[in-house]
């Protein structure tokens, strides 16, 4: 087990270096990296470019840039917005909204959709099995920004059923329905990959043998058969945390929510470069974590991976 | 957003249709003496599949929409009036004006054609990269193998939408014209989006380089090229065409997206998702400048997910 931590350990490190010099050189992909920074057509004057030049190393090799960059995200020195405001600050006041956000959308993922995926794993064929196969195709097909604006407008503003944004006072429960869009994706997904591993388990020679054994139904299909269909799903899962915290930049700037996603939509629309690379940066940072989280729940929920 | 790696995560259990697919193996008798190939019994149960027939109308009738958006609306949806700015619906115009007072109808009608060629084009350059790289892995194996596998690893670590705000933010503006904003767009989905589609080109090559009609091809002399081409290639393709029907319609949300955020495409080019983003200052007014974009939009990316969903359905021996 520590082996395969520590390998896996590795290969993060590897893939943390390559994902973070991937965003960073698209960044500085082309041109000037003075209009990368603070975007086309803006006149900057010389103490902003000296600030911008200073803070990001640009008279130096892009190498010797992206060591700096990667030391301050280490570090977590961010450096500051283009409005001088450090984004560090900008990021801790946002983080909790997100989190309460992913949060959300992802009790609705675990529990919506293993429960709903085992139920129709189960009965694979009928009505609910096919109703919920349609449902989530849809879902799927419809891009969620169009699912969020449409919630926000019609049941939200025109009807009044609930508050069609993030309201201070109200609190979390505001964040219910934006949590509910954000994992709208991912809960489809979660159903339909339940559904398919639960079917396939429970044709295997084990449950056949649990049965023949006498074991109650409950058990098998708690404890055998969902151990085993629950693998393919913890791994998505983790991968969707990642997708989570991008999918946020478009729930929180349609239901105004004041979070990280929100803050990056306000970079992009201020080209506030330094903001945008820094959000991105870390948001990919938390990502490679939930991936290395989950890798390592995945060898403990099966032996067979562990000792490979 | 629906991304291209979720719902190929979510197809991962359930097999892509294999190499068995074209070769036209014989497969279950059935109860017709006739053999039947894997390919034939798919396509007879696709002809019957309601999914498959109104997913296939629906793209049709997008693409004539894209090839031929005059046949549907005769407005200019560049002609816009102020003065006509959030007008209802009329003879003129059956979904009234927008803010700028551009005729909402003629922009939806002329946005199917950016959503499509951005779809097409990415799905035909991210299938290249990926039959490219995934043949090359899978049929080398070795040092060339774990490379390729690592790269794919990295770029499937890095989500579709955040690196593509980075690199379009970096470099995108409406002075790059139509054809280069859109090009810009496409290079950015496919080079994040070529991954899984990658690790089955590689996996089915890896199946089928040691079938016998390879070792007799290398037995007769042919080149490693050759093979690759002529005999490996054309039985990987089936799952390939599966998955990036699929990865079409996620590009075009994925378009979509990125325009109603803003980085993606600019004026002049007439997109659904920066619509939509417009829309949304007035929507207490009209709700109408919303909604069309937003349906056309989910039909067109429902059909392509659909289609391949069924496609990839009857393909599967399981599921028979």
């Amino acid at each position: 087990m520590l082996r395969y931590i520590v390998r896996r350990l590795l290969q993060m490190v590897l893939a943390f270096f390559c994902t973070t010099f991937i965003v960073y050189s698209m960044m500085f992909a082309t041109g000037d990296p003075l209009t990368s920074l603070a975007g086309e057509g803006k006149e900057l004057n010389d103490a902003v470019k000296a600030k911008l030049t200073r803070d990001f190393h640009l008279d130096e090799p892009f190498l010797v840039r992206y060591w700096y960059y990667i030391k301050g995200l280490l570090t977590f020195d961010l450096g500051d917005s283009l409005s001088q405001r450090p984004i560090a600050e900008i990021l801790g006041e946002a983080w909790s909204y997100t989190i309460q956000l992913a949060a959300i959308a992802f009790v609705f993922v675990v529990i919506l959709g293993v429960v709903g995926g085992v139920i129709a794993g189960m009965r694979r064929g009928g009505v609910f099995d096919n109703v919920t196969l349609f449902l989530t195709l849809v879902v799927i097909g419809i891009p969620s920004f169009v699912i969020g604006l449409m919630l926000s407008t019609f049941p939200g503003g025109k009807w009044g059923w609930f508050t069609p944004g993030y309201d201070a006072d109200k609190g979390i429960a505001t964040l219910i329905v934006p949590g509910f869009v954000l994992g709208a994706l991912a809960l489809a997904t979660a159903v339909r990959l339940t559904r398919t591993s639960v079917a396939e388990n429970l044709r295997s020679d084990y449950v056949r043998t649990a049965k023949a054994k006498g074991l109650k139904k409950t058990r098998i299909i708690g404890v055998h058969v969902l151990r085993n269909s629950l693998i393919p799903v913890v791994t998505f899962l983790g991968v969707e945390i990642g997708n989570l915290m991008g999918g946020a930049i478009v729930t929180e700037r349609i239901f105004n929510i004041p979070g990280v996603g929100f803050q990056l939509f306000k970079g992009i629309n201020l080209s506030d470069g330094p903001v945008v690379v820094t959000i991105v940066s870390v948001l990919v940072v938390v990502y490679l974590l939930a991936n290395l989280l989950v890798d390592i729940l995945y060898a403990v929920l099966d032996p067979r991976i562990r000792y490979s | 957003m629906s991304d291209f790696e979720t719902i190929a995560a979510s197809e991962n259990h359930a097999a892509v249709p294999g190499p068995a697919g074209s070769t036209g193996a014989p497969n279950q008798p059935d109860n017709t003496s006739k053999v039947r190939s894997l390919a034939g019994d798919a396509w007879r149960d696709l002809r019957r599949s309601p999914v498959f027939i109104i997913s296939s109308l629906v793209i049709l009738v997008m693409v004539v929409m894209a090839a031929f958006p005059g046949l549907f609306s005769s407005a200019d949806p560049h002609s816009c009036e102020l003065s006509r700015s959030m007008q209802g619906p009329s003879g003129d115009a059956i979904f009234g004006y927008n803010l700028q007072g551009c005729d909402v109808y003629a922009r939806t009608v002329h946005g199917a054609s950016t959503s499509m060629q951005v779809g097409f084009y990415s799905a035909l350059l991210a299938g290249l990269i990926a039959v490219v790289v995934g043949m090359l892995a899978g049929f080398y194996g070795g040092l060339l193998d774990a490379i390729l596998a690592r790269i794919i690893d990295i770029v499937l670590g890095i989500p579709l939408l955040l690196a593509a705000i980075v690199a379009l933010k970096a470099r995108s503006s409406s002075e790059d014209g139509y054809w280069g904003q859109l090009l810009l767009v496409v290079v950015v989905l496919s080079i994040f989006g070529w991954t899984t589609a990658a690790r089955i080109v590689r996996s089915s090559v890896i199946s089928a380089k040691n079938q016998d009609y390879v070792h007799a091809a290398r037995m007769l002399g042919a080149s490693n090229g050759r093979i690759m081409l002529k005999h490996i290639l054309p039985n990987a393709m089936a799952p390939v065409i599966v998955v990036m029907t699929i990865a079409l319609g996620a590009f075009i949300t994925a378009e979509a997206t990125l325009s109603f955020l803003g980085v993606g495409l600019k004026d002049p080019i007439i997109s659904w998702g920066k619509d939509i983003s417009e829309s949304t200052q007035r929507v207490r007014e009209s709700a109408i400048p919303l909604v069309a974009p937003s349906v056309f939009l989910s039909l067109t990316v429902l059909a392509f997910i659909m289609l391949g969903d069924a496609v990839r359905e009857a393909f599967d021996p399981r599921l028979r």
